[in-house]
């Protein structure tokens, strides 16, 4: 097998992992709190994307735009945090999956109406190759994603690790009543955690409109899936587990691509890996 | 009080109702405006509409004015169906425009052709679409004609060996076949071949794979969502041979999509943006003032399909299924904003010319126009 070939499959695996263990990676954070699958995350990965892409719009700038897919994602998040899942707290899980799933239905369609079914280009960046590493080239989107997903773990993993909030989430995800009864304001945590979750996502959803310089309305689609399994592979509710899950399979898929793609497409591997996982460690490959 | 007067509106209003729709034609129209496909359909419906203006702005059919019946079967052959046979049975649809995808609308043709509704299919490909339903016609270009101009075309270019990135659906399986058969004739070896679902993004894999073989050519199908992802991906592999698409590709997204990666793009199409003909200036014209953007293919075909079922009443001079199909298959050399067409033939499939357009600057324009008889027949 070519050296080259090795490279370049690696690398694209990261880049397209680091996206899925970023928009996964707030999934999980959700589940660990509130114990229920909020598929709606992917469409508030779509609707941070199209903020972004209006920001990028307006004013060229890719900073902005990333800040306006986070504040727009942010805005969106804890508006479905307050008034979708803290009435439906108590009720069955099953009730606030269903209405997630109609909420990212919602949200695909909402985009199609405001902006139209076609595609739009975020060209904010160039994908000709910056400089090469042993003949794999490596153009500035990638290098974009790779940079931007890696400040931003360590972002989170700082939170999680050695804030007061990141220990109050933890506690929160252990046992919530004993968390309660010790005083932690729960709707505000769970507030903030939806916060990051969909910041996460949204800067996800404007790296990938770079990256592909695409975006459109059923930009969730895939995304609404593909997390779901990435967080189940990771352990459910395993924040790290999920981020080391999303990077293990965008890899995988890399691969598979280039040397089963035709007998074996690579939008079947998450489920292969699910099946598996499921039938052989039902605790997720990261969980305890 | 509101009860009484919602009555007497509706007593007042049916009798106006029921004398307009008297003198109007219902047209069906089978279109994907939400799900997967919405933009194609949306193209398509625009275009279809903006035939139907110059048509009744122009007297009509048979001097009675077209009214739209139009129905959102998500590209879902089980939403086809249900909307087709509503189309028959409470619309009363004289004739149809079939602007959905292969699997729609060969779940809508048995339907129509049943009760001798005579249907256009705008730019679904599947052969058996036609086949069987004398009561069923198709404007488009037929896959594996396209894909023998495509090896046509790779010879012209200088490619002895090509490279093959098909998309794995009906209308990459039908380009691919006719690409292949061709192939041998042009003194074309077949390098690499493989195969990627809809919706794919990311074909740097596959693309380093064919950079290795160092074809002469690449012929990809696709659409132009996915296809802006395989150029662009090609450029930053510095792959330096060029592209072959096919009316997948045309539409301005397109070029907006993949940027200046999109220069030196060949596509076969039928849409020819340099044509000095009248209503194709007309509808570019037309279109982009109606939907403030540029129009694309899928948006010609859905016209051509309404231009022709127009000419093809107005030839037969009665409404009738029967009239108007005897009328179409006896039609010869039909102008169309999306290519000439010498004839349909006995399945109803069209034999009409083709354009092969480059994309330079960031504009298409043509490169040759494809008028063999020999290689445009199904």
């Amino acid at each position: 097998m070519d050296g080259t070939l090795i490279g370049y499959l690696a690398l694209d695996g990261l880049v397209v992992g680091s996206i899925y263990a970023l928009t996964a990676l707030g999934l999980a954070l959700v589940y660990g709190l509130l114990r229920v699958l909020h598929v709606a995350h992917a469409g508030v990965y779509a609707v941070g994307a199209y903020c972004g892409w209006l920001a990028y719009g307006a004013s060229h700038s890719l900073v902005l735009a990333l800040a306006a897919g986070a504040a727009g994602a942010v805005l969106l998040g804890v508006f479905l945090d307050a008034w979708f899942y803290r009435p439906l707290a108590g009720k069955p899980p099953l009730i606030a999956l269903i209405g997630s799933i109609g909420l990212f239905l919602a949200a695909g369609d909402l985009l199609r109406i405001l902006f139209g079914p076609y595609q739009h280009s975020l060209p904010a960046m160039s994908s000709n190759p910056l400089f090469s590493v042993g003949g794999v080239g490596v153009t500035p989107t990638q290098v974009f994603v790779l940079c931007g997903t890696l400040v931003l773990l360590l972002g989170v993993y700082w939170i999680s690790a050695r804030t007061r909030l990141g220990l109050a989430w933890r506690s929160i995800a252990q046992d919530r009543e004993i968390a309660a009864a010790m005083g932690i304001d729960i709707p505000r945590h769970t507030a903030l955690a939806f916060a990051l979750a969909s910041a996460l996502a949204g800067v996800a959803g404007v790296m990938v409109g770079v990256y592909y310089n695409q975006i459109a309305p059923t930009m969730g689609n895939e995304p609404a899936y593909k997390t779901l399994a990435i967080v189940v592979l990771g352990g459910l509710g395993n924040v790290w587990g999920t981020v080391a899950a999303g990077l293990l399979l965008g890899v995988i898929e890399s691969f598979s691509s280039a040397f089963a793609g035709n007998y074996f497409p690579p939008q079947s591997v998450a489920f292969v890996a699910l099946i598996l996982v499921l039938l052989f460690r039902p605790q997720g490959l990261f969980g305890r | 009080m509101l009860r009484k007067l919602l009555l007497i509106l509706v007593l007042v209003a049916a009798p106006l109702v029921a004398v307009q729709a008297q003198g109007t034609v219902t047209v069906g129209v089978l279109a994907p405006l939400t799900g997967f496909a919405a933009a194609d359909g949306k193209s398509a419906v625009t275009s279809i509409e903006l035939a139907t203006q110059t048509i009744n702005a122009h007297g009509g059919i048979l001097g009675r004015q077209i009214k739209l019946k139009i129905y959102d079967d998500q590209a879902d052959p089980k939403q086809a169906v249900n909307f087709a046979r509503r189309l028959v049975e409470e619309d009363h649809a004289r004739f149809v425009i079939g602007a959905s995808y292969s699997g729609a609308t060969l779940a809508a043709a048995p339907i129509f052709n049943q009760n001798h509704i005579p249907m256009m299919a705008a730019y679904a490909v599947a052969p058996d679409i036609t086949k069987g339903h004398p009561y069923v016609f198709r404007v488009g270009l037929m896959g594996p004609v396209e894909g023998r101009i495509g090896a046509v075309l790779a010879r012209k270019l200088g490619a002895h060996s090509v490279a093959m990135i098909n998309l794995k659906n009906d209308f990459g399986q039908a380009l691919e076949q006719g690409f292949k058969s061709e192939a041998p004739k042009q003194g074309i070896r077949i390098a690499f071949s493989d195969a990627y679902p809809l919706g794919n993004q990311n074909f740097t894999s596959m693309l380093v794979r064919v950079k290795m073989h160092h074809p002469g050519a690449i012929y990809a199908s696709g659409y132009y969502s996915d296809a802006a992802n395989l150029v662009r991906q090609a450029k930053s592999l510095a792959i330096r041979a060029p592209i072959i698409g096919q009316d997948g590709y045309d539409s301005p997204k397109f070029i907006e999509l993949a940027g200046s990666a999109a220069n030196g793009v060949y596509i076969t199409t039928q849409l020819d943006r340099d044509s000095r003909q009248p209503d194709v200036e007309h509808f570019l014209r037309a279109y982009q003032a109606k939907a403030g953007e540029p129009a694309d293919m899928v948006g010609a075909s859905g016209y051509a399909a309404m231009e022709v079922m127009a000419r093809a009443v107005d030839k037969a001079g009665s409404l009738d299924g029967n009239a108007v199909r005897q009328a179409l298959a006896s039609m010869k050399d039909v102008n169309t904003v999306a290519g000439h067409i010498y004839r349909w033939n006995e399945n109803g499939d069209p034999i009409k010319t083709a354009t092969v357009q480059v994309i330079r600057n960031g504009h298409f324009h043509r490169y040759m126009s494809v008028t063999d008889r020999t290689l445009l027949t199904p």
